[in-house]
């Protein structure tokens, strides 16, 4: 069966090439452009693996973050958080929410890909 | 979807961030300290960056870095912003604009030398306002400080068989963060082989203190692979806080496997060692002999263990990525972004295909109705209408996916105004309002440079120099506003300014001066200021750099024109002009009146017709081209299409007037027949008939026959200025 | 998740329905720990397993463990295939040491 991942990011663009490379991979990926979008989105069903940007409209990611926990359902979904290599104090907050997994923007396609591989190769 | 549509997407959205970043810096510049707008910018950069990283274009990438970089620090409050770095960004935004071109356009080849020279001022630029701290590199991922220890001679080497030794104690909590170590494992092995694997049991306490949800195992792992230290340990990356995790290379010292022995598990070596050997990392002698010189060691008085040195591939990594939390509440960033989710983006070419189609359904519909109808069968009567009325919907709903917001493009003209207004040395507001009504995209896109021509010119001839301004009590800011709302089918753009208005006089002395008019002539003030959009009219005295491009009013006129629209300009002097420009709605299609003159059919636009009335004898007893009925006490200048169009053919029994509105003005056309509603595709006439006055299109009637369609604003312009010449003779 | 804990005397049976990961984990190990001692000899039949993740294999190792402790006998029987695969990426058959009937390729 295959793994089902969700993609949350604002820019359309890198969704779409994220959401390409996976689904070349054998993935399903569904996109959101941001928290809230994402939320909406999930809606109980099951999800592998979620892909996060931090900085986005509506919803930021470490919100989003914090939602996700709360919901039963999804409160150990792995995450990856995409971000951007800049102040170094303020991974703290997202590594107190869970977030364990970062990815520093820009990356590569076949990086995303490898990422994504190593958490859900279950 | 392939790689080039995703491409295109991202020039497209790289565009639309460009928008936003223009946008948001110029308001900050009236309100320097909104955090919103701070983030807000930083997020557009760090998004273009992003991209552009995926897809490798490391031009912007780098670019975009230097910009991010000074964003971020405005945001954390180190730089202030000051007018001078909005401009710039702005530079910077324009620069990020050609670096996209550029790969868009001529993918593969170098960059010119004058653009790369400019990007790196700008780029140096940016950084001097950090204050010159050198930034980060545009760093894909943090290299692990780590060289892989080397060996040195003379020390007994274990490992025979070239295999790394991985020692895997990962963190209790990793499971709770969806992390998976047999999914680790798993993808280890995608990169080599792994000869031993012993999974290490002994770490799951008692029954009641075991927690199921936290992981307790651990792992010593013999791996082989071509893959090097880095790539393994970043099998690793996501579980590495928290985890212990060793890498030994293959061909390791003896006295590195004690001390990982000795580290991992220090009060129980043989435990460890056992594990070793059993993944034939070392012989049960090697073991032995090893465990046996380092107690000696410990037990000499310096007594101290061995800098454990190289062999940790993973303990003290440099500085983790770091993460972007700025994350100010962000409540309303911007609505517009917040109904974005719920578009979906279409290639314009596919809609165009589909309104194309939908076209061709229309006539076919019309064409099926038409036999229907001729067929006297009610029930394919009443079948060929369903037909039609879902082709009605389908008709709108697919021509509504094609409208746009106006806003989009109001919002460009806040950069222009910008621009122009350090230009001239005027300062000077842009207002918008009605930003969010909507028109057909293609009406959109050809509607931009007519109302770029417009804003300049209010900016250039409308707004005062300020010490005129202030002589006439006006404030010392000029406004320039844009405004667009429907009306009646159409949409109504106007571009308005408080400034100087128009020189009646002047116009007038020009338009005899340059021929437009007769000397003489009496026209309507209003006619008089609309002498502007006549073909060689210029009324500036001065010609500057704005105005002297050649672009006159008259070319503004005709491209509207071209759009089935109208212009007109409203202007009182010493107060301001209002240019008021009418468009349809949409170029494709249109509902209109079928009337037949002669031999020909003729379509009315539906949306201008008033009402039908029968031309009853006495009226038509005034054979002058043009004339007036009494229409219910009221004037109404009419035309004869007969006469317009030389239209010989048969005559009906008896005439009907079709009454059209635009833009305030009535008029009334002559016709033999009037045929009903019809609703119709509209084919741009050939270059041929371009010049044919009163005719704006053509369409194909379901029949087959040719239509052509009315250029009502036209013709009653006609008729009005007939009126004006002739007004004499008013019939009752 | 299901989990059907059947047994008469001193044999009891667990049949696990479904995934055994982490958000099934609380619930699991109570259910194991309350079956290990009502029965001396134990069988957990995981044919239905649809998913296993290092938490069931740590219960499972537990449970094995826990039995040997108490004298008792503990069996996994009618392995799923993800079970399988699960037990040989961690190359934890041989500590279970049930048959295993490994699925023709």
């Amino acid at each position: 069966m295959s793994k089902t991942i969700l993609i949350v990011d604002d820019s359309l663009s890198l969704r779409q090439l994220v959401s390409l490379t996976l689904k070349r991979a054998g993935y399903d990926v569904i996109e959101a452009c941001d928290g809230k979008d994402a939320l909406s989105k999930l809606g109980g069903s099951k999800i592998d693996l979620i892909v996060s940007d931090v900085n986005m409209p509506n919803m930021d990611g470490l919100t989003f973050l914090k939602e996700l926990k709360q919901r039963k359902e999804y409160r150990f979904t792995p995450v990856i958080m995409l971000t951007t290599e800049s102040a170094e104090d303020k991974m703290k907050e997202g590594q107190q929410s869970g977030a364990r997994a970062w990815m520093v923007k820009p990356f590569k396609p076949e990086q995303m890909l490898a990422a994504v591989n190593k958490l859900t190769m279950g | 979807m392939n790689l080039d549509e995703v491409l295109a997407t991202f020039f497209v959205e790289c565009k639309e961030l460009r928008g936003e970043i223009e946008n948001l810096l110029l308001h900050l510049e009236s309100a320097p300290d909104d955090a919103d707008a701070i983030n807000g910018l930083f997020r557009a950069a760090h998004t273009i960056k992003g991209s552009a990283g995926l897809f490798g274009l490391e031009d912007v990438v780098a670019f975009t870095h230097a910009m991010e970089s000074l964003l971020d620090a405005v945001r954390g409050g180190q730089v202030p912003v000051d007018g001078e770095m909005i401009a710039l960004l702005l530079e910077s935004c324009d620069h990020v604009g050609d670096l996209a071109d550029h790969a868009e356009l001529r993918a593969g080849e170098s960059l010119e030398h004058s653009v790369q020279t400019r990007g790196e001022g700008l780029k140096q630029r940016l950084r001097a306002y950090i204050g010159g701290k050198p930034t980060a590199g545009t760093a894909v991922s943090v290299k692990p400080a780590m060289p892989d220890s080397d060996q040195r001679s003379g020390e007994p080497v274990g490992n025979g068989n070239g295999d790394w030794h991985l020692s895997l104690r990962f963190d209790k909590e990793i499971l709770k963060n969806g992390m998976e170590p047999l999914s680790f494992i798993r993808y280890l092995a995608t990169m080599g082989t792994i000869n031993h694997l012993v999974t290490l049991l002994d770490g799951i306490p008692e029954i009641d203190d075991m927690d199921p949800e936290c992981c307790y195992l651990g792992f010593e792992i013999s791996f082989n692979t071509d893959a090097d230290k880095d790539t393994i340990a970043n099998v690793f990356e996501f579980a590495r806080e928290g985890s212990v995790i060793r890498i030994l290379p293959p061909h390791s010292k003896i006295s590195d496997y004690l001390e990982l022995i000795q580290t991992l598990d220090p009060d129980n070596h043989i435990r460890l060692g056992e594990m070793l050997t059993a993944c034939g990392a070392m012989t049960a002698v090697e073991l032995e002999e090893g465990l046996r010189t380092q107690r000696e060691r410990e037990e000499r008085p310096e007594g101290r263990r061995e800098p454990l040195g190289e062999i940790l591939a993973e303990q003290r990594l440099a500085p983790k990525e770091t993460v972007d939390a700025a994350l100010a509440k962000q409540k309303e960033m911007r609505e517009s972004k917040a109904r974005e989710i719920q578009y979906i983006r279409v290639q314009a070419d596919k809609l165009d295909h589909l309104i194309n189609l939908v076209g061709e359904l229309v006539i076919a519909g019309a064409s099926a109705h038409l036999l229907a109808r001729q067929s006297r069968q009610t029930r394919v009567q009443e079948a060929t209408s369903l037909v039609s009325s879902l082709v009605e919907d389908i008709r709108d709903s697919a021509l509504r996916l094609r409208m746009v917001e106006i806003g989009e493009t109001f919002n460009r003209f806040r950069r222009v105004v910008h621009d122009v207004s350090q230009e001239l040395g005027k300062a000077i507001d842009l207002e918008i309002s009605g930003a969010e009504t909507e028109l057909d995209k293609t009406v959109v896109e050809k509607i931009s440079d007519p109302i770029m021509h417009l804003v300049r010119n209010a900016m250039d001839h409308g707004i005062e120099p300020l010490e005129v301004r202030r002589a006439r009590g006006k404030p010392d800011k000029g406004t320039v506003r844009l405004n667009a709302y429907h009306d009646s089918g159409m949409i109504v753009i106007e571009v308005a300014d408080d400034g100087g208005g128009l020189n009646r006089e002047r116009i007038y002395a020009k338009a005899i001066e340059r021929g437009v008019i007769a000397p003489g002539q009496t026209l309507t003030d209003n006619e008089i200021v609309n002498l502007i959009f006549e073909p060689g009219f210029s009324t500036s005295e001065h010609v500057t750099n704005l105005s002297g491009r050649g672009v006159g009013m008259d070319v503004v006129k005709r491209n509207i024109t071209a759009l089935r629209g109208s212009v007109e300009i409203a202007s009182r002097e010493g107060e301001g002009s209002k240019v008021c420009i009418r468009l349809p709605l949409t170029l494709a299609i249109i509902d209109g009146f079928l009337v037949r003159v002669g031999d020909t059919f003729f379509v009315v636009p539906l949306d201008m017709v008033v009402e039908c009335i029968e031309l009853r004898g006495q009226e038509t007893s005034v054979s002058c081209e043009s004339s007036y009925i009494n229409l219910r006490d009221e004037a109404l200048p009419y035309l004869r299409l007969r006469d317009i169009f030389r239209e010989q053919g048969r005559r009906g029994r008896r005439e009907n007037i079709v009454v059209v509105q635009h833009a305030g003005n009535k008029a009334g056309l002559v016709v033999d027949e009037l045929q009903g509603e019809f609703q119709t595709v509209i084919k741009p006439l050939g270059k041929v008939f371009s010049r044919l006055q009163g005719i704006s299109g053509s369409t194909i009637l379901g029949s087959g026959e040719v239509a052509l369609i009315l250029d009502v604003p036209g013709l009653i312009h006609r008729t009005l200025s007939r009126m004006e010449k002739a007004p004499g003779q008013l019939s009752h | 998740m299901d989990i059907r804990i059947t047994g008469s005397g001193k044999k009891g049976s667990i049949v696990i329905d479904g995934d055994m990961n982490i958000y099934n984990a609380v619930d699991l190990k109570e259910s194991f720990v309350g079956a290990l001692r009502t029965y001396e000899e134990l069988e957990v039949n995981l044919a239905a397993v649809t998913q296993i993740d290092t938490t069931g294999i740590q219960l499972l190792v537990l449970l094995k463990r826990e039995a040997g402790k108490l004298g008792r006998v503990l069996r996994l029987t009618n392995h799923s295939s993800v079970t399988l695969q699960a037990f040989d990426t961690y190359h934890i058959t041989a500590f279970f040491g049930d048959p295993v009937v490994i699925p023709s390729e």
